[in-house]
């Protein structure tokens, strides 16, 4: 081969490469609403006071809170809102850059964003405002949320948080048209995970070593610790003593859980070998009709809904597995996000009215539902009986009035999730039983939880 | 022998040395003097955000690395705590293996492959600028912008590779769902920005005297002969820049797993490197003085490796003349 033709074939297979590399790819891609609409929103002019508003969100979300921050404003004469645009990074919202460093440079906002999990840890930090007397004085207890709501906003009998998005997870949804095409009953979906087992195996399609159409992805339910918490759940496991103040991943059926949904990926050839999707793929894989059986959040059965209309779903609570669990939907579980007014916050008095009108009014709940759209943690909302009979969202009503379990209230939590993520993970793919791996999140769980007391002196 | 006296300086001349030291920094003349203040203005931003937004950072870091500092508290000083708890962190440990895998693997390919690239690019072909420009391409597109790409590339059934693979009949790994593929996934993303050390190879390659190369012919030496005894040595200072760069970058690895991995390092850990678990230390589980002291670590590392290749290669390198 001459040079020149070496360089020429060089340069078309780099360009080739290029090429295939960027466009190449089948990409699905749902269309952005057209909005003009921003992330940040500056106050309305003319009011006493003006709080300051962090939003973690981008997109149609982002969107909603400039909207409900408009909408609290039209509600009353004095507060205006300024809603700053502060994204979380990874951690599911447990790093949030411009907040921290907001808070360490004595300059937070009046209200900011958290996941209810992160709170004790947050409050032992000493970072949040306890809002237990504000509670008291608004006449605020545990009848006016659901249970797992209440358990999320209290740490250590204070209450630091309003829970305005009780995020019901997870409804299970299943194909109709894949159970059908796979000789299962469309109607029937399964009530157990010995059931989930069996119609897996008549769902399993493989290309080679690739699997292309799968029953379950369990252990992709939002993540690995999510999946874990749910599934552990589902088979009747706990995950944390508050007795004791000690993490239980070591709990038998927890261990039981983790077990099944090993055993789940080895049926399959493996983990890495689920290549059910296409890249890019903005829908949740469930949209694809290659998925048979799915726990989604609201979000993503909307998007699916709304971006394959065809597609005949069906709806019900969790499988689930005795002889831990008794019940259809027993590893159903809250996550969401609250507020909370950072301590050294300039105007708590008027941050404590925005919370709680968002979360705890029923205006407020009405208004964040009509913008957001997320379901409230507040019983009292007169939105939720639209929400329960809202075709789109009434499953995650049945999951929100059912569900009995959060994810474990302690000052590591998002190490516990991070140690989780990484040993579900690793059992999931064989390079250690489930037992070693949950042997190992808990003494490295206690471990950093004893140098946190020690580091905050809680 | 040398010997100090000890006879302490007379006061005239202290004095009279600090005002030649002060004329050395300042100027002789009330003009130099005039000169150099009003450079010192007009320089000032410069230092001023230097000292603030570099060494100060530098220094408080050293301090945070002995206090149990959260980020959002004062900090508490402890001591050598965090350096004795990091000499006893699996994860740590682990972390840093992974760098090392990172480092031995992807700097001697990157430099072979931005090598090899940058030898057929000097070759005096039409289009010369053309291929050189399609190959330096990938180097000026952001990380984070070829990382999203790359999702595309490394998708096991959908994807490039794997497809390009199976016209060999080769089933293609599982790529960064595969703890045992996740971290060469990386290393050759990381090779697909090799264009801008071609570039300073390329460089370095054009500063070979031909007449050399001409005379290393005539006295019988072949293409691979040339090559290894006239060439390499006129390389060697930038080959010898390129292992002590890539071996720096390679401990701040960072962004391209941040990204291709979703902040996680997975799957399984496989791909969780020192500068992404200072990260995760620092900003996800608000233990900053902890991760202070494993930058302060990967420093130590960093100059000790260093050292290492300056002694080990450094002597061996050609920089011309006699």
């Amino acid at each position: 081969m001459t040079r020149r033709r070496a360089l020429t074939t060089m340069g078309g297979l780099g360009l080739g490469v290029l090429g295939l590399a960027t466009g190449g790819c089948t990409i699905t891609k749902g269309t952005p609403p057209i909005s003009n609409v921003g992330l940040d929103k500056k106050p309305a002019p003319g009011r006493k006071t003006t709080i300051t508003v962090y939003s973690v969100w981008g997109s149609t979300v982002g969107e909603g809170m400039v909207k409900l921050a408009q909408r609290f404003e039209e509600s009353q004469p004095d507060i205006g809102v300024r809603v700053v645009y502060a994204p979380a990074g990874i951690g599911g919202g447990a790093v949030q850059q411009k907040l921290f460093t907001a808070i360490a440079g004595n300059n937070p906002p009046d209200v900011a964003q958290l996941v209810p999990s992160q709170g004790p840890q947050w409050a032992e930090l000493g970072i949040m405002t306890d809002l237990t007397d504000r509670y008291r004085e608004a006449g605020l207890g545990p009848d006016d949320f659901f249970p797992p709501v209440w358990d999320s906003i209290t740490y250590k009998d204070r209450i630091w948080q309003v829970q305005w998005d009780a995020d019901p997870n997870f409804p299970f949804f299943w194909n109709k048209d894949l159970f059908e095409e796979s000789g299962l009953d469309p109607e029937r979906p399964p009530q157990t995970i010995e059931e989930v087992d069996e119609y897996s195996a008549k769902i399993l399609r493989k290309s080679g070593a690739n699997v292309t159409k799968i029953g379950m992805i369990p252990w992709d339910t939002y993540g690995a610790s999510n999946s874990l918490f749910t599934w552990g759940f589902a088979h009747g496991g706990t995950f944390y003593d508050p007795e004791k103040e000690e993490v239980t991943p070591d709990n038998e059926y927890v261990v039981k859980a983790l077990e099944w949904i090993a055993r789940y990926a080895k049926s399959v050839g493996g983990a890495d070998r689920v290549t059910v999707t296409p890249p890019g793929l903005q829908i949740h894989p469930f949209g694809t009709g290659n998925i048979g059986m799915a726990p989604l959040v609201a979000p993503n059965y909307r998007d699916v809904k709304v971006n394959v209309p065809d597609m005949n779903i069906g709806a019900a609570l969790l499988p689930f597995q005795a002889p831990g669990a008794d019940r259809p939907g027993a590893g159903a579980w809250i996550g969401g996000w609250s507020m909370f007014i950072p301590k050294g916050a300039r105007h708590p008095d008027e941050a404590w009215e925005f919370l709680r009108w968002v979360g705890a009014t029923d205006e407020g709940t009405r208004a964040q539902w009509e913008t957001v759209g997320f379901p409230p943690g507040y019983t009292k909302a007169s939105v939720l009986e639209e929400i329960k009979n809202d075709p789109l969202m009434g499953p995650f009503y049945d999951v929100l009035t059912t569900a009995r379990n959060i994810r474990p209230p302690i000052p590591v939590a998002d190490f516990y999730f991070t140690q989780l993520d990484e040993n579900v993970s690793k059992a999931v793919l064989g390079l250690v039983t489930p037992l070693e791996a949950m042997r190992t999140v808990k003494e490295n769980v206690m471990a950093e939880w004893d140098r946190f007391r020690k580091a905050v002196k809680a | 022998m040398t010997t100090t006296s000890m006879t302490p300086p007379r006061p005239a001349a202290v004095g009279a040395r600090k005002r030649r030291v002060l004329a050395s920094v300042l100027g002789e003349t009330p003009r130099e003097r005039r000169n150099f203040l009003w450079g010192l203005l007009f320089t000032s931003p410069a230092i001023i955000g230097l000292a603030w937004f570099t060494a100060y950072p530098v220094f408080m870091s050293i301090y945070y690395s002995f206090t149990s500092a959260t980020m959002v508290n004062p900090p508490d000083f402890i001591g050598l705590d965090n350096y004795a708890v990091l000499m006893s962190d699996s994860t740590w440990w682990r972390s840093l293996a992974n760098t090392v895998y990172y480092i031995v693997v992807s700097v001697p390919l990157g430099i072979a492959v931005a090598l090899f690239l940058a030898i057929l690019l000097n070759l005096k072909v039409r289009g010369q600028s053309i291929y050189r420009v399609i190959f330096y391409l990938p180097a000026i597109v952001p990380v984070v912008a070829s990382a999203v790409v790359w999702l595309y590339v490394f998708n096991p059934q959908y994807g490039v590779l794997n497809t390009v693979l199976g016209w060999f009949g080769i089933t293609g790994p599982g790529w960064l769902a595969s703890p045992d593929f996740a971290m060469p996934a990386l290393i050759i993303f990381s090779t697909w920005g090799a264009g801008n050390l071609m570039i300073i190879l390329l460089a370095g390659l054009q500063d070979v005297p031909q007449d050399l190369q001409d005379q290393a012919m005539v006295d019988g030496a072949g293409r691979f002969r040339r090559f290894w005894h006239v060439t390499i040595p006129f390389l060697s200072p930038h080959l010898l820049f390129a292992l002590v760069t890539g071996l720096i970058a390679g401990f701040q690895f960072f962004t391209p797993v941040f990204v291709l991995t979703n902040g996680t390092g997975g799957p399984a850990g496989s791909t969780l490197v020192s500068g992404l678990y200072l990260y995760q230390n620092a900003f996800q589980f608000f233990k900053v003085g902890y991760a202070s002291a494993i930058a302060w670590v990967l420093f130590i590392i960093v100059a000790l490796a260093t050292a290492l290749v300056f002694r080990l290669v450094g002597r061996r390198v050609y920089y011309g003349g006699a």
